[in-house]
């Protein structure tokens, strides 16, 4: 294989690649490419990219690719990787690191996932609970997909599975505050975010 | 037992007969669900996927919570998702004293996170839980033959989880033999659902929904049981569209209801459908005991019919040496014939012996053989 002067790369690329793994916490030379992360990995065969290759990608320095790819989006949390690697590499850890930092500096490259987190987030945030019925509606309006599952909310509604929204309560409130709580210390913690976003907008 | 009651957002929604079904056992087992006070949403994988803290900051507030109320008591999430949050926010402030302290702080509340957090299945499993559960057993689910299906987030990650293997599983077999169903091996126990993978990549979620129907039918099953709503309303609610896609195709539909553990068992226990939550589900359920009785009687006339079989194919061999034994007695006598063409080596005789043995092999051997090799 041809060499890589990491020290050629991009700026912006090492500092993505840098934070990306300072979030996640790993060292992706203690991969050593077994590949059986992607062998038992429920979602690797739909994505344009595995998870060895994203580690791969990773131990060369190239953040751009991982932060295009699908397979950070699509990986469903199972940690099935992170159950079978020799390595006890944390790749679930890895696929979010690779999302926020994407987010920072980019685009989603699945913006259905995406969108998902954030009502759920921002419904959690309104009720201090998650309302499904809301969720659901909300995401539907919000991603073009109007009569997504539309048709079974009249056997939900028949069956008891479906909730109304409860009104606002001191609960709700505080979740809120919690929230708003959790992201200042972050943004504390990681003030080279917004300087990214900055950097791209 | 008391336990620090933790419903979860979809208790009284999606989950709706999971936490009938779950009330309904507990209260035959023993078992006291004291609801935490004002708790909140454990913040699911979405406040995960934001950031770290974010994902132990909600479930911390809950556990803060149920520490308030009921001390050490152990804290009960019987949804799967919830509980893998509760537990490793849990484990992570128990780890790290620093991190420990500093969601004290964002949640506004003290927190020592002492408790022991439990999943659904953990409170039925001491001996003397599932003996109260098996005095309670009056109608059996004898014969019914059921998937058991863990998912993910009961499992992994495993050094937090660890409370059964996480490649080969088998506390909710046990508990799930109490109720007279018998628990199949398969091999998707452990795989992922898609979780909101239906909603967000539809084409993705069904996928994986359907390997884990075809595996489970593939390994004989009539049902699967599961712990955890989410599970639940992906394979139930999307089992129809697994059908219409294998229809497409040419394969056969399924039909394989999927149940809580706590269905079967309250099911098993007398409760009517209304207390076991059955009614509601989206593919048919409420007959788990006229399922079961078919599958005993599929399984009976397969053992009827390899038996039977068996003792053809004894007779006949026995009636084929028997003629082999006249035929070396006079050889000449019967040198000429029908027998020739047929078989040289064979004597006459055991040509009509062995053919009962095809005959009597009873159609309906066929008919469950093809059913258990589709």
């Amino acid at each position: 294989m041809e060499a890589r002067n990491l020290t050629a790369a991009p700026q912006a690329a090492l500092l993505a690649l840098e934070r990306i793994l300072c979030d996640a916490q790993v060292d992706p030379k203690a991969c050593y490419q077994c590949g059986k992360c992607s062998a038992g990995c429920p979602v690797a065969a739909d994505a344009d990219m595995t998870p060895r290759q994203v580690m791969r990608h990773l131990q060369l320095g190239q953040a751009e690719a991982v932060l295009k790819s699908k397979m950070p989006w699509l990986c469903a949390g199972c940690g099935m990787c992170l159950a079978r690697c020799p390595q006890e590499i944390d790749l679930p850890s890895v696929m979010l690191a690779c999302r926020r930092e994407a987010k920072r500096t980019g685009s989603p490259a699945v913006s259905e996932v995406n969108r998902f987190n954030d009502l759920f987030i921002s419904g959690v945030r309104q009720q201090g609970t998650s309302n499904e019925t809301t969720l659901a509606m909300r995401y539907n309006l919000t991603t073009g997909h109007l009569l997504q599952d539309a048709l079974s909310a009249p056997k939900m509604m028949k069956r008891g599975m479906l909730e109304l929204p409860s009104k606002q309560t001191n609960k709700a409130e505080e979740v809120a505050a919690i929230i708003d709580k959790a992201r200042a210390v972050e943004q504390a913690a990681h003030p080279q975010a917004d300087d990214a976003k900055g950097g791209t907008a | 037992m008391k336990y620090a009651y933790f419903p979860g957002c979809s208790a009284h929604s999606t989950g709706i007969s999971y936490t009938k079904s779950y009330d309904y056992v507990a209260r035959a087992a023993g078992i006291e669900l004291a609801e935490i006070p004002d708790w909140s949403c454990c913040g699911a994988s979405a406040a995960h996927a934001e950031s770290e803290l974010l994902g132990d900051a909600l479930p911390a507030r809950s556990l803060a919570l149920a520490e308030e109320a009921f001390g050490d008591a152990p804290v009960l999430a019987p949804c799967a998702g919830c509980y893998q949050h509760l537990k490793s926010a849990s484990a992570h402030a128990q780890e790290n004293e620093e991190l420990r302290a500093q969601l004290e702080d964002i949640i506004g509340r003290p927190w020592a996170a002492n408790s022991y957090v439990a999943n659904g299945l953990e409170p039925f499993l001491p001996q003397e839980v599932q003996e109260s559960i098996s005095a309670r057993v009056s109608w059996p689910l004898n014969g019914l033959k059921v998937a058991c299906y863990y998912g993910c987030a009961l499992l992994r990650p495993a050094e937090v989880c660890a409370f059964d293997d996480d490649e080969q599983p088998h506390t909710m077999e046990e508990l799930v033999a109490l109720s007279g169903a018998q628990a199949v091996e398969w091999h998707f126990k452990n795989e992922c659902c898609g979780a909101s993978h239906q909603v967000t990549v539809p084409s993705l979620g069904r996928s994986m929904v359907r390997r884990i129907f075809e595996n489970a039918y593939a390994n004989g099953a009539d049902a699967i049981a599961c712990a955890c709503p989410l599970c639940m309303l992906n394979l139930d609610m999307r089992e129809a569209e697994v059908n219409a896609a294998r229809v497409k195709e040419g394969l056969p539909a399924l039909d394989i209801p999927v149940y809580y553990f706590t269905e079967l068992l309250a099911t098993s226990m007398g409760a009517n459908q209304e207390e076991s939550g059955i009614g509601q589900h989206f593919h048919p359920a409420t007959n788990p005991h006229g399922r079961a009785l078919e599958s005993w009687q599929r399984q009976q006339g397969v053992q009827k019919a390899a038996a039977e079989a068996e003792r053809a194919a004894k007779e006949a061999q026995r009636k084929a040496r028997a003629a082999a034994r006249a035929a070396k007695a006079k050889p000449k006598a019967d040198a000429e014939g029908k027998a020739k063409p047929k078989a040289n080596t064979t004597p006459k005789n055991a040509t009509p012996a062995a053919k009962p043995a095809d005959n009597t092999a009873p159609t309906t051997a066929k008919g469950t053989e093809q059913e258990v090799i589709a």
